[in-house]
């Protein structure tokens, strides 16, 4: 090769490895504007004044029942988001079936749908002067305003995410296994237990990851059907919404780390399962 | 088998929680800026009701825009009483909701109005836009801060006193609706309630002005420190009546119809006005009136029922769907 | 165990894979359903299986009808093309699947179990990767594996689907062969599904060919070779050459079945020579016949006479010499 080639050759590689340089810079100057710093900021904010007033903020009785709140609604309509998201991959990945495009675009739903949209549909169908209105009242029954309404609101915005992360999963590993599983004598729920769920284990956990944390950090939906009243039914977004309404700034910060220390609980819980188990499959594969 | 027991304990703790909120409760569903007004309030209303040899009650307190708020009782929210901005929204309940009898108003005195407010300009220290009146608000490089009529009760009484002043000073309701049409285009959000907006001028440092209640404004400054505001006040305002009202369907299903009516009875005793007056509500006692005299700024006051029918009238001109809010807003 | 299939009919929308098929498979015997793709072979497998449920028709096993078996039920032991090893467990755990899988009472003890885990492995000769994953083996010691496991719970009938296609032309070799040994030794009532005639006839009892969702014939392999029922046959069975007589008579004949020469010979036609292609022990020569568009493929010994010194575009003389009966046929 001429050297004008190889001078051009290697000019061209310093130029590829500038760029790559400052892209990757770029990247982390995203990162840290957009997370760390918001991240140092609610920190700072909520301990302006001190540990004191910010374990005050956090054991105050109102603050302890959002969190509550937060947690049932979390309970519920994670394990039930599971159930329904193993049952809708099941479907989609096993079965032919006619709609089945239209289950999986409805699975869909509530991310293209607003969550102040998704609010307002259960005060339409369960407010007094909802579709089931006259029903509910007759029963006594509250659903709207109340608990209920939250944990409803919470489920309908977190349906798609584990469904969404095994379904693709699902069709890609296809139903040979379980097949050979029923041919071996397996019975339906041996197969699903000893063969369908450990091979789903990873879509499985990162959309129960996935839906607790937008579960919990759901804000518009709720905000329609809570009825806000403070000390019953506010979650932990609204309670900070709250209190930056009342003057209490410290506290809403205060109130908005604890949400954040709760995020990064399953993010490590999550890390963890996800370490232990490469352990395992590398131990297995050494002896 | 650890799942099943951690359950079990689960449900356990969940019920214990219920048994204790047997206690009897009542909501009081009130509108955005009441929220220190009623912290003091409820406090020296449980210690008066267990006076009386009655068990200690849990009130539970619910804010938001009056329109909002007003909204959510009819569509299912268990209020026990109703505490909001205007007349107006409590009249929804009954035409909407069938939750209270048309003659509602006429059951508690004053027209069930235990305190009044009025709308003021809260500014930035200094006044460096020089607002003294209603006509500087509509001048170019002015933005203004109100909230939404369409939930805020406030934000009604907002438009209203701006009304009242166009058409006395320009004469005619044309030219009162350019003149808000104007006002509307320097504003630059709307906030959902009263407090939103507190919030957004104060907090968030948006804005030239603020239009609020007047409590809002004296607490905005207590609360921030005097040094960064002032209360300017126009030459023009409305006389703002907040009503308070039992809900009777919701009182008579739970059996609290007489602690709803002993709660909004004590608004008017001496106590309950004195709290309301330390919270910068003009209240109607006139032996209070005279102690916090020199609190309250004297305005000339135009009020609903005379100048403007009552809101039986003005909710559908202005407000309601195709009303004038409507007309102004969409020309923007 | 026998298997008797009849009538069966599968259609898939609006496509029909089966249409009526009729076949007995002997208690025993090793049958290869032999047929391109979308003949319906992999379908019957199925169906005998019970993975798929038939439009119309039944299964039955030694003369009980298990067309109303669910699959569990049928104690059929099934290899599939791409293995369907369960991933996540080990080879031991995988051969030992179907025996702890076993209701309660039928359950063999754990020790019971790796005594049979391990007799299997041995039989397939894998025994020292007991403790590996699926993934960290070759295609060929997973097949074995698929196989020791199906074996596991004793099945009456042994059902492959393509077992050797995932894998390398030598490994397939060798596995068909180690396969018929296998079933020579266990003599286990075996179904196995190719598209491959070499293997077919290489491993099977008897052949049965199939096109289109009909069987074409039935046979041991030489019969089907030597006295193919229809053109699909015996083009399918093995490379074909036609070679056009003029007004619609035609013959079949193999590649070797010809006679070459590099001067002219009686009853010897003339062609020219397109390729040649030396292909190890044999070297095929491309030809075009005067008189036909389709070129003749013929196959003769590397050291054939008429070989040396050919190049393309020479002349070369051929006469085929068909053992085909041929029809008079278009």
């Amino acid at each position: 090769m001429s050297t004008v080639t190889l001078a051009a050759i290697s000019a061209a590689r310093r130029g590829h490895a500038l760029g790559r340089t400052l892209l990757i810079a770029a990247a982390w100057l995203a990162f840290a504007l957009l997370l760390l710093l918001p991240l140092y900021i609610v920190l700072s904010e909520a301990l302006k004044q001190g540990l004191g007033t910010f374990f005050t903020a956090l054991i105050e009785p109102d603050a302890l029942s959002a969190l509550k709140l937060t947690l049932i609604a979390v309970a519920i309509s994670v394990p039930l988001n599971v159930v329904f998201g193993l049952a809708a991959a099941w479907c989609v990945s096993k079965y032919e079936f006619r709609g089945k495009s239209l289950l999986v675009t409805l699975i869909d739903l509530p991310f293209s749908v607003s969550p102040v949209i998704a609010g307002l549909i259960y005060v339409l169908l369960f407010g007094a002067q909802g579709f089931f209105g006259p029903w509910l009242q007759d029963r006594d029954i509250q659903i709207i305003f109340a608990v209920p309404g939250i944990v409803l609101a919470t489920v309908f915005v977190t349906v798609p995410f584990v469904a969404r992360e095994l379904i693709p999963l699902m069709q890609e590993q296809g139903s040979q296994e379980e097949e050979a599983a029923r041919l071996l004598g397996a019975s339906g729920w041996q197969m699903f237990w000893h063969v369908t769920l450990p091979n789903i284990k990873w879509g499985l956990i990162y959309g129960v990851v996935l839906c607790t944390a937008r579960a919990m950090g759901e804000f518009g939906a709720v905000s329609v059907v809570s009825g806000h009243i403070r000390g019953v039914t506010n979650t932990l977004p609204l309670h900070v919404e709250i209190l930056y309404n009342e003057y209490n700034h410290v506290a809403a910060f205060s109130v908005a780390s604890l949400l954040l220390a709760l995020a990064l609980c399953i993010l490590l819980l999550k890390q963890w399962s996800e370490s232990r188990l490469t352990r395992l499959k590398s131990n297995a594969a050494e002896e | 088998m650890s799942i099943r027991r951690f359950a079990l304990a689960a449900l356990a703790g969940l019920s214990l929680s219920a048994a204790v909120q047997a206690q009897t409760s009542l909501l009081n569903v009130s509108y955005d800026p009441t929220r220190e007004l009623y912290q003091e309030y409820n406090a020296a209303f449980n210690k008066h009701w267990q006076a009386q040899g009655h068990e200690p009650v849990t009130i539970q307190q619910s804010h938001g825009g009056s329109g909002k708020q007003a909204r959510a009782v009819i569509d299912g929210l268990k209020a026990d009483v109703v505490t909001l901005a205007l007349a107006g929204d409590i009249d929804e309940l009954n035409k909407l909701g069938k939750l209270i009898p048309e003659d509602w108003q006429k059951r508690l005195p004053q027209a069930s109005t235990p305190y009044t407010s009025t709308i003021v300009f809260l500014v930035r220290k200094g006044n460096p836009k020089q607002i003294k009146d209603w006509d500087d608000l509509v001048k170019p490089g002015v933005e203004v801060i109100t909230p939404n009529p369409k939930t805020s009760g406030g934000a009604r009484w907002n438009f209203l006193a701006a009304w009242a002043y166009a058409q006395q000073k320009y004469g005619s309701d044309d030219k009162a609706q350019a003149f808000v049409e104007q006002l509307y285009k320097n504003v630059p959000v709307l906030d959902t309630g009263a407090r939103g907006s507190t919030i957004t001028f104060v907090n968030n440092h948006i804005g030239d002005v603020l239009l609020a209640w007047e409590n809002e404004a004296f607490l905005a400054l207590k609360e921030q420190g005097g040094d960064q505001f002032e209360i300017v006040a126009p030459s023009l305002s409305i006389l703002a009546e907040p009503p308070v009202a039992v809900v009777d369907k919701n009182v008579d299903k739970k059996g609290t119809r007489e602690l709803a009516n002993a709660y909004l009875n004590y608004l008017y005793s001496e106590e309950g006005q004195r709290i309301a007056a330390k919270n910068f509500y003009r209240p109607r006692s006139e032996k209070v009136a005279a102690e916090f005299a020199k609190q309250f700024p004297a305005l000339k006051l135009v009020t609903i029922d005379k100048d403007f029918g009552g809101w039986k009238s003005a909710q559908p001109k202005f407000f309601n769907d195709g009303g004038v809010f409507d007309q102004i807003y969409q020309a923007k | 165990m026998s298997i008797e299939i009849r009538n069966v009919s599968k259609r898939f929308g609006a496509f029909q894979a089966l249409n009526d098929i009729n076949l007995d498979i002997h208690s025993g015997e090793l049958v290869a359903l032999l047929g391109p793709s979308g003949c319906g072979k992999t379908t019957l497998l199925r169906i005998i299986a019970g993975l798929e449920t038939p439009d119309a028709g039944s299964i039955a096993f030694h003369g009980e009808d298990v067309s109303g078996h669910d699959v569990r039920d049928r104690n059929v032991g099934f290899v599939f093309q791409h293995y369907a090893l369960f991933r996540h467990m080990t080879v031991f755990d995988n051969v030992a699947f179907g025996l702890r899988m076993k209701p309660k009472a039928e359950r063999p003890s754990e020790e019971q179990i790796a005594a049979k885990v391990h007799e299997l492995l041995s039989m397939v000769q894998l025994d020292w990767l007991a403790d590996r994953y699926p993934e960290q083996l070759s295609g060929g010691q997973r097949q074995r594996i698929a196989l020791a496991r199906a074996l596991a719970v004793e099945p009456k009938i042994l059902l492959l689907d393509e077992p050797f296609g995932a894998l390398d032309a030598k490994v397939r070799k060798e596995l068909r062969r180690w396969l018929a040994r296998l079933h020579e030794e266990i003599n286990l009532t075996s179904v196995f599904v190719t598209h491959d005639q070499e293997e077919a006839m290489e491993v099977a009892d008897r052949i049965v060919v199939m096109n289109r969702g009909v069987i074409e014939q039935i046979g041991a392999p030489g019969e089907v070779y030597e006295q193919p029922a229809s053109d699909f046959v015996y083009h399918f069975l093995g490379d074909s050459n036609r070679l056009h007589l003029g007004d619609e008579h035609h013959i079949l004949f193999r590649p070797h079945e010809v006679s070459l020469s590099r001067e002219p010979l009686a009853d010897h036609r003339s062609a020219e020579v397109r390729d040649i292609r030396p292909l190890g022990a044999i070297t095929r020569v491309t030809l075009r016949v005067d008189g036909q568009d389709e070129l003749i493929e013929a196959e003769v010994v590397k050291s054939h006479a008429s070989l040396v010194g050919l190049a393309r575009g020479e002349r070369l003389y051929f006469h085929p010499l068909p053992t085909l009966p041929q029809r008079v046929a278009g």
